[in-house]
């Protein structure tokens, strides 16, 4: 099992530990439900160690992101972030992961610890074919990653951090910097719905900067935030969970995610299927629902229009902030336009559902 | 420290008998097992269990668990309270926690289950 360098301190903060993708992760501390309202009113300060981090360097980068990846990696300015997905040759999605362009000639691609060595794999591969011009580096194991996410992260990190520029900065933009004389990638991403940050360091820096963000973060109201709130956090926005929501088997356009793929840009992998399918449509289409009586709607459920099997969940749960049974799942495309009235089968009842527009949650604008 | 006037199914239900009557809930395992309490489907006053028979589904964040009657009766009260707090059932799982009460139509079955003595000894070998 790999532990991150903060395993210490997931124990020092009496974390119920979890084995997720081979990596022994907090599940929660004080409670799944605490730390997400916590992050929803205040912050919470989540170990994502686990993902993977692969970096790419040379003339050659920009080239190979454009064919391994579907969205257009020609649009970053340096500093910029965009949300992408890496397909097989069919269109299925083999990770969905963040490319950031770190530098004219350097980007880093951030993908889900389930998939890490798979996708290093196939990256390699790949590099085989079109070796021109660059290095591919997998730093997953020599550094760490905290995500600070929640309204008052800004106010936090800003305490600990010298720089005015964090002030400016932008959702999915990046900004180098270092604190208490260590180098740290700050990144205005997250999982969560709510202003929030993520942070790549060295590994052997993890300990010191947690403690640090957990001590100018308390009178904040921050708290550590394990993989259940995670999880919460980001159905409320209907955020895709690899594994559940997609997969090889599913494209980004069955996935509604239409806009992640650079139709215009240079051929890249995956790109006639997904082509064929915009033009043409797909067998399935992934919705958003919610149900109309309270229930909690979970994992590969039957979704039914009438008394017809037209699809399944792939991630529900019951939504603490709206008290509702919400989720995301597959059915006919037909089936899939807003309003149009559906049932989930929750064990022997079916449940009124009706399709909704993500995201389920809507951030009060900041104040 | 499990509760000495409760009995306790092998599945962590468990019951406090007063006379012919026995509230049931699910012990401080199952709870912290299950993780936060976000919904509970609570059996309808008037239905009959038999012992064994599925009373009722408890929703966490993290799965739905089936609750098990421990003893064979009809509901007579149930925790409506559950349904504005589900989190009662994570705070004080034998107490304000609790889920139905049940007129026992085979007092005996009672016997059947484990003292706290028992169930702490049951953990012990599970774990």
């Amino acid at each position: 099992m790999n532990t991150t360098p903060l395993y210490e301190a997931h124990q020092a903060h009496g974390a119920k530990l979890v084995d997720f993708a081979g990596w022994s992760m907090p599940l929660q501390y004080s409670g799944v439900i605490d730390e997400y309202h916590a992050v929803r009113r205040q912050a919470g300060l989540f170990d994502v160690s686990h993902m993977g981090r692969l970096w790419f360097s040379g003339k050659g980068a920009l080239d190979f992101l454009q064919w391994v990846t579907t969205n257009d990696v020609a649009k970053l300015s340096v500093g910029q972030a965009q949300y992408s997905m890496v397909c097989n040759p069919e269109g299925g999605i083999k990770d969905d992961v963040f490319v950031y362009r770190t530098g004219s000639d350097d980007y880093l691609l951030c993908v889900n610890a389930s998939n890490r060595e798979k996708v290093s794999q196939w990256l390699s591969e790949q590099q085989v074919q079109r070796p021109h011009g660059f290095t591919l580096q997998d730093r997953s194991l020599q550094m760490a990653q905290l995500a600070l996410q929640g309204p008052s992260s800004k106010s936090i990190l800003s305490k600990i951090l010298n720089n005015s520029s964090l002030e400016s900065l932008k959702p999915r933009w990046c900004l180098d910097t270092t604190i208490s004389g260590g180098k740290v990638l700050i990144t205005r991403t997250g999982y969560t719905g709510e202003l929030g940050y993520e942070l790549y360091l060295e590994s052997d820096q993890a300990a010191e900067f947690w403690k640090q963000l957990i001590q100018v973060g308390e009178a904040h109201g921050l708290k550590p935030a394990g993989l259940g709130a995670r999880d919460l956090l980001r159905l409320d926005m209907g955020y895709f969970l690899y594994g559940n929501d997609l997969t090889e088997e599913t494209t980004p356009v069955e996935a509604g995610a239409e806009w992640v793929v650079g139709f215009q840009k240079p051929e890249f992998i995956g790109d006639s299927v997904l082509k064929t399918q915009k033009q043409n449509g797909s067998t399935r289409r992934l919705i958003a629902f919610e149900l109309l009586e309270k229930a909690v709607p979970r994992h590969d459920m039957t979704i039914y229009a009438k008394d017809e099997q037209v699809g399944q969940v792939s991630s529900g749960n019951l939504s603490p902030v709206l008290q509702k049974g919400i989720g995301l799942g597959y059915v006919s495309p037909q089936y899939s336009s807003e309003g149009t009235a559906l049932a989930i089968q929750v064990r022997g009842k079916k449940v009124p559902a009706v399709v909704v527009k993500a995201p389920f949650y809507k951030r009060k604008p900041a104040s | 420290m499990e509760p000495s006037d409760l009995r306790f199914h092998k599945e962590h239900e468990w019951i406090r008998v007063d006379g012919q009557e026995a509230t049931i809930g699910i012990s401080q395992f199952a709870q912290d097992a299950l993780g936060d309490v976000v919904f509970i489907e609570l059996p309808k006053v008037g239905a009959i269990f038999e012992m064994e028979q599925e009373l009722g589904e408890v929703e966490s964040t993290k799965a739905t668990s089936t609750i098990y009657s421990p003893v064979s009766g009809k509901v007579i009260r149930v925790n409506q309270e559950l349904d504005e707090h589900p989190e009662l059932m994570n705070q004080d799982p034998y107490g304000q926690g609790w889920i139905a009460v049940i007129e026992l139509s085979t007092p005996a079955e009672a016997d059947q289950l484990m003292t706290a003595e028992q169930y702490e000894g049951f953990l012990k070998s599970e774990a």
